[in-house]
């Protein structure tokens, strides 16, 4: 595993708030990482950081080895479209296709001309007049056709339908596949992109909370549901991340990567269903960390 | 760690020229606030003029023949025009692309560089265009109704080279102050504006006052008769410099953060 980018105790202060807080991680080289988190939790800050649109107040980042600040070798390797991008007023959808490839080395315009037929964007409109959704498209083709080698894709999704979602998803996975490359995306529909996402870091008050590989999160806890007894009876030796009850009917998430636990479930008669990785980022976002660990 | 690192982008200058030279093109590929609406405005002016010209010629006519033939019309607009809105449209570029150029990953110095590399080629296009007008004008005689639209020869120039010389170090001048009013903007919001216009003041007051104070204006009066509107032009690149230098320390910590 080879690592592209390198965090160490980074911080960004805005005022007396930190909007990143400390924090340390790594990033793979040629693979799909998530950076989940609530609105406001500090991803864009985060990716603004990384691709030295903005400056930290503390720490250091290494971006291929070196630090990515006025950085043209490092810088040109990657692509950052906001989720807020601002283009020039009388810019055109064209004159952004046609600008592009002057500025990223893998640029390809074929695959940039497929999207804006799939997406539908009209080339004459100008950026100004586009609806949401287009706009987040002008984005996400950007983003793919660039095939730059660190491609962050900031909350790419707002304002595009569950067809244009799917998609983006389908052409990132299938263009990912033949050209292998570092991509982070930044999103809180966790659910939708959990099956694309390889690793997870969760960012929760600037701090991050969480940073594992997606297989070993989805492993780590296990929901179960029956009846109200029966379920209890099962959980109350175990730490119960969520629950809920209807009727005389409960369910219940629980935390356990252990075989037996799973086999104890099944022998009292519970049914045993995975848990979705959204649920448990937001067990890990919502109660503060210390209640979490106290509980375990 | 470093593997896969390259520097290849489109073109074939070594790669920190390329960049610079891509940002200008970033600058220039939207072609209708730069060229279109510039020169459409000129074409107007041309055109209002010249009819005004004409009117006035035949009102005289009427009333007094021998004058009319005499008659010189005169406006200094056409020209001044496209050298203030040289400052326009720097203001405009910086603040509008730097965000956009954020998004391509370029950075502020190739960002910075690209921007001043644009303004250049675009003061020689305007430059030129109008010597090229004063240039027709002169030989037509005025668009053939002793019209002055497009000239400065008032400012005692007397050859062609000479206008071209003048109108391009002021369209260069007023382009680097834009710049580094839409740096300021771009780096402290209003307040970069502000800091702008309170330094244009003091340095106004200071060029008035200063001699007034040391009873100097009558020498002062005299330098700016004996270097003469080429020698002020000339003089226009120390504050050009000056300004040129000021945005690129500037937006070096500028960031597009909305």
């Amino acid at each position: 595993m080879t690592e592209v980018i390198r965090v160490s105790s980074l911080t960004r202060k805005f005022g007396k708030q930190a909007a990143v807080d400390n924090a340390s991680f790594t990033i793979e080289k040629d693979a799909i990482h998530g950076l989940l988190g609530r609105n406001g939790a500090g991803k864009t800050t985060l990716m603004q950081l990384l691709t030295a649109q903005d400056f930290p107040t503390a720490g250091s980042i290494e971006v291929f080895g070196a630090n990515p600040v006025e950085n043209a070798k490092v810088l040109s390797q990657l692509c950052f479209i906001k989720e807020s991008q601002r283009y020039p007023d009388e810019f055109k959808v064209r004159h952004v296709l046609e600008s592009a490839p002057w500025f990223f080395a893998n640029w390809s315009e074929s695959f940039a001309n497929d999207l804006v037929e799939e997406f539908d964007l009209p080339r004459e409109k100008k950026l100004k007049k586009l609806s949401r959704g287009q706009l987040s498209a002008v984005g996400v083709i950007v983003g793919l056709a660039s095939r730059a080698p660190i491609t962050f894709f900031d909350e790419p999704y707002l304002g595009l339908d569950a067809v244009a979602r799917q998609l983006f998803y389908d052409r990132l996975l299938a263009d990912y596949a033949e050209n292998p490359r570092t991509v982070i995306l930044s999103t809180h529909l966790i659910d939708e992109v959990s099956n694309l996402l390889e690793r997870v870091i969760v960012i929760d008050h600037g701090r991050i909370v969480l940073d594992e590989q997606a297989e070993s999160i989805r492993g780590r806890a296990f929901s179960v549901s029956g009846t109200s007894g029966a379920v209890d009876d099962f959980a109350s030796t175990r730490k119960v991340l969520y629950s809920s009850r209807l009727g005389g009917l409960t369910t219940a998430t629980v935390e356990s990567t252990s075989a037996d636990d799973r086999k104890a479930a099944a022998a009292a008669g519970l049914e045993i269903s995975p848990v979705s990785l959204q649920q448990l980022i937001i067990q890990k976002t919502s109660s503060s960390e210390r209640e979490f660990e106290h509980s375990a | 760690m470093n593997e896969n690192i390259e520097t290849k982008t489109e073109g074939t200058l070594p790669g920190a020229l390329q960049r610079i030279v891509n940002v200008a093109r970033l600058h220039l590929v939207n072609k209708s606030s730069l060229f279109k609406v510039p020169i459409f405005v000129l074409g107007l002016v041309l055109i209002f003029n010249l009819v005004l010209a004409w009117t006035i010629i035949q009102l005289m006519q009427n009333v007094d023949p021998e004058s009319a033939e005499n008659y010189h019309y005169w406006s200094g607009g056409g020209s001044g025009f496209i050298v203030v809105y040289m400052l326009v449209i720097a203001v405009q570029s910086i603040s509008m692309t730097f965000p956009f150029a954020q998004a391509y990953s370029v950075t502020r110095r190739d960002f910075y560089f690209g921007s001043i590399l644009a303004y250049l080629a675009l003061s020689v296009f305007y430059a030129t265009l109008l010597s090229v007008l004063i240039w027709i004008e002169n030989l037509t005689n005025g668009w053939w109704l002793n019209a002055q639209i497009f000239s400065i020869w008032y400012l005692g120039l007397k050859t062609i080279p000479e206008v071209f010389f003048v109108l391009l170090m002021s369209l260069i001048f007023f382009s680097f102050i834009g710049s580094a009013a839409a740096v300021l903007f771009v780096r402290f919001k209003a307040w970069g504006l502000v800091g702008f216009f309170a330094v244009i003041g003091v340095l106004a007051l200071t060029v008035i006052v200063v001699p007034i104070l040391t009873r100097t204006t009558d020498a002062v009066g005299a330098w700016f008769v004996t270097t003469g509107t080429i020698g002020i032009s000339a003089w226009l690149l120390v504050p050009t410099v000056i300004a040129g230098i000021a945005g690129m320390l500037i937006l070096r910590r500028a960031t597009p953060v909305s």
